[in-house]
């Protein structure tokens, strides 16, 4: 099928030069007919690879570029600059995980593209892609790569990170243990050259990250085993995927683990350490659940929090789905802060761009509730957060509030506190709150639930991987007081949706702009942001629901259902107060009188226990 | 783990570790061999007729690792004839007692076992087989660590024929711990029991359903248990044994099946060589007293010796019509297997001349009226305590009345949950809905030292308590199953047609694909097309 495209772009340009280009593992045999029967040599253009495309000056009939993965296909976009110009161009990614919307390339914005004739988006079997353009004049190969690679990944705009140069200038084929066993490879001097964290490639997360990671899952364990030499993933005895020799790892791959309920990864041989190393970093940036034995000294370049997680990770706890996703959360969580792209690029030191900044807009009605309410947002950890505390119908006169927002500053953190018109409705008042607020990032917290200390910075991530517009938590944990009860209800996350709950949504400031920020409304101020969110045609992720735990009060809540309507649907339930560990519960904000006692756990479906 | 016990050796204290659900990990019994024994065992033999089978199963008694002081056996002849006799191979302390009167088969004679003997603990053992060294003490090494484990012993079933073996040669052979020098080949374990062991890691994953897999053939119960438990139904002949798991499961039981080491069982028992007529004989008997096994229970309408709900109404002080709403509600609902406690001031009823519609006692006459002759429903002054046998215990307010599917739905919910406590909210009142309770839980809260304040909260941690909405699934009646469409035979055959028409189309396009893209004239026409 490519090929017949391929030749059939060639016939069609009526190409008299040409360029082909590739890039990846197994991308090669997909250009070697069309190149042979253009006359001219494919070339490699991944990472790492001599750029001799022959200079931007330089002008051809028709550009084609074959990508093996989307990674691939993102990964020479900072690399196609040199690239001779194109009146026409075909680009083929040959497997890339399904998506919620089709990647229709996104042109870039300064009239580059006022020669276009035609453009063309196509599905290929076998979960490729196709796009074919035509210009009246040449326009730059690298920017028609970019705007494919924009429109495949989709969601919002983000700066592209510069390929870092590589710690100490060592690509992953310098250290295959073929180079390293070579005779003259251990210098007298020098010693061993130990591969570092900067040594492996970053993990590109808009392309690998948790997206598509599921609560249920299989009772199947994949090995992550040695075979002649390269690692393969067996499942049931049977390889599910043979790992590239430079241990890339693509979204489609993750995509066909989901149904695993762990990966086991058993430190064989791969290619070289870093490629080794390189994988785990991917699987573990994706949400695989992985455990494995202490990974060997060669695997350092994972860092310390991923390796004490594979160490001391435990398989058969992973039956408890609960146990899963912790477990899951926690990896991702290690490997996107070490081993992301823009992780790295912002601890990349000075001229790096800084980190986006959060402010949490809070708004409460309730003075015996700041204390709490503020001490959820003081636990914050990981990300720059600035706290706008609306107080509404009462100042700071009222007893408890001056004592908590002193302890809240006593902290460090920049606090200001905000005494609208108690005559103003909730969405003017958060509207307002936002007016105050400094942070890039705008989040909004309840006063009356409980939050993990990563709540902030976990939803940080989930926006940077998705690039949805708005990332909210699956609000799945409740705690019942009137009945004592922890309950966790069966909330599809990590995926696009059409809504999530206020308690702990963020979003860009911009995007509020955009939108018109809350609508002036007293209550379903957040369902009225997300249609109007919706109807200008952004995007909305649900990110896991693990850090956050809403209350159900006995009285006075904003609700009006009976605690029985949250015992409605699948769920799982405890007696007492058990949050999720990742809450990492603090004993001040436990409710209840007599907190912890109960154990019980009875689930209506879910995993098997 | 070795037993540190104070206190002289006669008054061992009595352990109660917390075990949840039948999941006994957290006991921990010492190896064999490896422990100082302290509490005595009754090994009561219960035997008609099988002189032959018994001296061996006497022999093999004499062969026993646990302390012959410690241990009786006592062997109760039902009624043989001739009359059973000891042999002279067997252990020191044997007895042999009849039967008590008044009954016959091995219910009854497991009961007037028990009744002759008095040690702490009571193995019961079949009369047509050879224990191996350990048995005995493999059993009784669980109950130092609890007072309330219903052990099962484990047994392989081996041919025999008659005159094969002689009692010395038992003797010898067990006690050098070489039984297999008494059969031919490695014998046959009971397949069901197997696979379910197998399934139910031990049975520690077995839940409220433990007591399915308590068999008679070797198993042990401390003495106190047994007679808490009210010991087995004389009444019944066959399915005893799971009746008695039953009881023992209703008291509040925690099942342990001791399966390192074994025993022969001669011959194949009869319940497996005519397995079905043994299941169509228990069925009558052990289902009108079983409310938890058969299928016989599902028949719509019928009742049984005991049910499987009691359901408590407290209607002192209540309307009549509330009163009327709840449990006519219940006694129309799909579970009919059920029976109703009323409580309320019947001395209330007086003959004689009242006020009619202005007496005080209204409400109280009118109840006792409406269910006068409804056999199953029973007016009560007080709350009864409740009835051992029945193994769910429903307790709802006036007023509240429960779809007809309501009963099952919590039923149903106990059991996926394998709860102990199912809660429901009531509309309005979160905490006011009704409830209902697993007997062998709150047996088993109790037996732990639960008062009337924590019971809930014990019981919890040993079974569970799940919480239901009440008003979506008990209160709303479910929706009825909708009817297949009158045509739907005709909208099958158009969709089927459809369907081919769409395959046949596919397979012609797949067909030209394959010229247009395959063949060097199909490539050259779609070039042409194509710069065209």
């Amino acid at each position: 099928m490519i090929e017949t495209l391929l030749t059939g772009a060639l016939r069609a340009h009526g190409a008299g030069t040409a360029l082909v280009g590739h890039m990846g593992e197994g991308s090669a045999a997909a250009v070697e007919g069309v190149a042979k029967e253009a006359g001219v040599r494919a070339l490699d253009l991944g990472p790492g690879r001599p750029a001799a495309a022959g200079g931007a000056d330089r002008a051809v009939d028709l550009a084609v570029l074959v990508a093996a993965t989307t990674a691939d296909l993102r990964a020479a976009v900072p690399l196609s600059g040199g690239l001779p110009s194109a009146s026409g161009v075909a680009i083929a990614v040959l497997e890339a995980a399904p998506r919620p919307s089709p990647p229709l390339p996104s042109p870039p914005g300064l009239g580059q593209w006022t020669g276009l004739l035609s453009s063309r988006t196509r599905r290929l079997p076998d979960r490729g892609w196709w796009w074919e353009f035509s210009f009246t004049d040449p326009v730059e190969t690298g920017e028609v790569l970019a705007a494919v690679a924009r429109g495949l990944v989709g969601g919002r705009r983000s700066p592209a990170p510069p390929p870092l140069p590589s710690a100490s200038d060592r690509s992953a084929d310098d250290l295959s243990w073929r180079r390293l066993g070579a005779p003259g490879t251990v210098n007298r001097t020098a010693g061993y050259p130990r591969p570092s964290v900067g040594d492996v490639p970053a993990v590109d997360e808009r392309v690998v990250n948790p997206m598509g990671f599921t609560r249920v899952s299989k009772a199947a364990v994949g090995q992550l085993v040695s075979c002649d030499g390269r690692w393969v993933l067996l499942v049931g005895g049977k390889v599910r995927w043979r790992v590239p020799e430079d241990g890339a790892v693509s979204d489609a791959v993750v995509a066909g683990l989901r149904d695993l309920r762990a990966v086991r990864v058993e430190w064989g041989r791969h290619s070289g350490p870093v490629a080794a190393v390189r994988t785990v970093a991917n699987l573990a940036a994706a949400g695989v659940p992985l455990v494995g034995a202490r990974p060997p000294v060669w695997a350092r370049p994972l860092g310390e929090e991923l390796h004490d997680l594979l160490a001391w990770s435990r398989e058969e706890e992973l039956a408890d789905e609960l146990l899963r996703e912790e477990h899951s959360v926690r990896l991702r969580r290690a490997a996107l802060r070490l081993h992301g792209r823009y992780a790295r690029w912002y601890g990349s030191g000075p001229g790096a761009p800084p980190e986006p900044s959060v402010s949490v807009v809070l708004c409460t009605r309730r003075p015996e509730m700041v204390g709490f309410a503020l001490r959820q947002v003081v636990r914050q950890r990981g990300v720059d957060v600035q706290a706008v505390l609306a107080l509404h119908g009462f100042g700071t006169d009222a007893p408890g509030v001056a004592e908590a927002v002193a302890a809240y500053r006593a902290r460090g953190r920049e606090l200001v506190v905000w005494e609208p018109d108690p005559a103003m409705v909730l969405g003017s008042v958060l509207n307002g709150a936002i007016a105050r607020a400094s942070g890039t990032l705008v989040a909004k917290m309840d006063d009356d639930d409980w939050y993990g200390p990563d709540h902030l910075s976990d939803l940080v991530l989930a926006r940077r991987y998705s690039g949805a517009d708005l990332v909210g938590s699956a609000t799945e944990y409740y705690h019942l007081e009137q009945l004592d009860l922890t309950l966790r209800r069966t909330i599809h996350s990590e995926r696009f949706v059409r809504h999530v709950t206020g308690a702990g949504m963020l979003t860009d400031r911009t995007v509020l702009e955009e939108v018109g920020g809350f609508r002036p409304m007293g209550l379903g101020e957040d369902n009225a942001l997300l249609d109007d969110l919706r109807d200008a045609g952004g995007s909305i992720y649900r990110t896991h629901g693990l850090g956050c735990v809403i209350r159900r009060r006995r009285s006075g809540h904003t609700w009006h259902e009976d605690s029985g309507y949250f015992l409605r649907g699948t769920q799982r339930q405890w007696h007492g107060w058990r949050p999720s560990a990742l809450l990492e519960s603090d004993s001040a904000d436990v409710p209840g009188p007599v907190p912890g006692t109960n154990t019980s756990d009875t689930t209506t479906f879910g995993s098997r226990r | 783990m070795t037993l540190v016990q104070s206190g002289p050796v006669r008054a061992p204290a009595v352990p109660r570790p917390l075990v949840r659900r039948n999941d006994y990990s957290v006991l921990e019994p010492p190896p064999l061999g490896e422990w100082e024994p302290e509490l005595s065992v009754s090994v009561v033999v219960p035997a008609y007729g099988g002189q032959e089978k018994l001296d061996l199963t006497l022999a093999s008694m004499a062969a026993q690792s646990y302390p012959g002081d410690l241990t009786e056996v006592v062997v109760v002849d039902d009624g043989s004839d001739p009359a059973l006799r000891l042999p002279p191979i067997r252990p020191e302390h044997t007895r042999i007692v009849p039967s008590l009167p008044g009954g016959w088969a091995r219910g009854h004679a497991v009961n007037s076992g028990a009744a002759a003997s008095e040690a702490d603990v009571l193995l019961f053992f079949d009369a047509d087989m050879i224990a191996f060294r350990e048995h005995v003490e493999a059993q009784m090494r669980w109950h130092h660590l609890a007072d309330y484990l219903a052990v099962t012993g484990h047994l392989r079933c081996v041919d025999y024929a008659p005159g094969a073996l002689d009692p010395a040669r038992v003797l010898d052979a067990v006690r050098r711990g070489e039984p297999e020098a008494l059969a031919e080949g490695p014998g046959e374990e009971l397949e069901w029991l197997r696979r379910a062991y197998k399934r139910m890691n031990g049975l520690r994953s077995a839940g409220h359903k433990a007591f399915h897999f308590f068999i008679g053939g070797s198993g042990s119960v401390r003495r106190e248990f047994f007679e808490e438990s009210g010991g087995a139904d004389s009444d019944l002949v066959l399915g005893e044994d799971t009746h008695l798991g039953y009881r023992f499961a209703q008291n509040g039981a925690v099942f342990v099946p001791e399966s390192e080491t074994s025993s022969w069982h001669l011959g194949l028992p009869q319940m497996e060589s005519r397995k079905e007529e043994g299941a169509r004989f228990r069925r009558p008997f052990v289902g009108t007293r079983l409310p938890l096994i058969g299928s016989g229970r599902t028949l719509p309408g019928r009742q049984w010796q005991v049910p499987r709900v009691e359901a408590v109404v407290d209607a002192t002080g209540a309307r009549f019509d509330e009163v009327a709403a709840t449990v006519d509600a219940l006694l129309t609902g799909e579970v009919c297997d059920l029976r109703v406690q009323l409580v309320g001031e019947w001395w209330r009823v007086t003959p004689g001349r009242h006020a009619v519609l202005d007496d005080p006692a209204v409400h109280v006459r009118l109840l006792h009226e409406h269910y006068r002759c409804e056999p199953r429903v029973e007016f009560v002054q007080d709350e009864p305590a409740p009835d051992p046998d029945v193994p769910f215990r429903l307790l709802i307010t006036p007023g509240q009345a429960l779809a007809p599917h309501g009963v099952r739905r919590m039923i149903a919910q106990a059991d996926a949950t394998n709860a102990g406590l199912v809660r429901a909210t009531a509309p309005g009142d979160d905490l006011g809905g009704p409830r209902l309770e697993r007997a062998a839980a709150f047996a088993r809260a109790r037996r732990l030292g639960a008062t009337e304040d924590d019971l809930d909260a014990v019981v919890d941690e040993v079974f569970g308590v799940h919480w239901l909405d009440g008003e979506s699934a008990l209160f709303t009646p479910e929706k009825p199953v909708e009817e297949p469409p009158r045509d739907w035979r005709a909208r099958l055959a158009r969709a089927e047609a459809l369907a081919e028409s769409h395959r046949a189309r596919a397979e012609g396009l797949k067909s030209r694909f394959r010229w247009l893209t395959g063949s060097r004239v199909g490539r050259l026409l779609c070039r042409t097309i194509g710069r065209g």
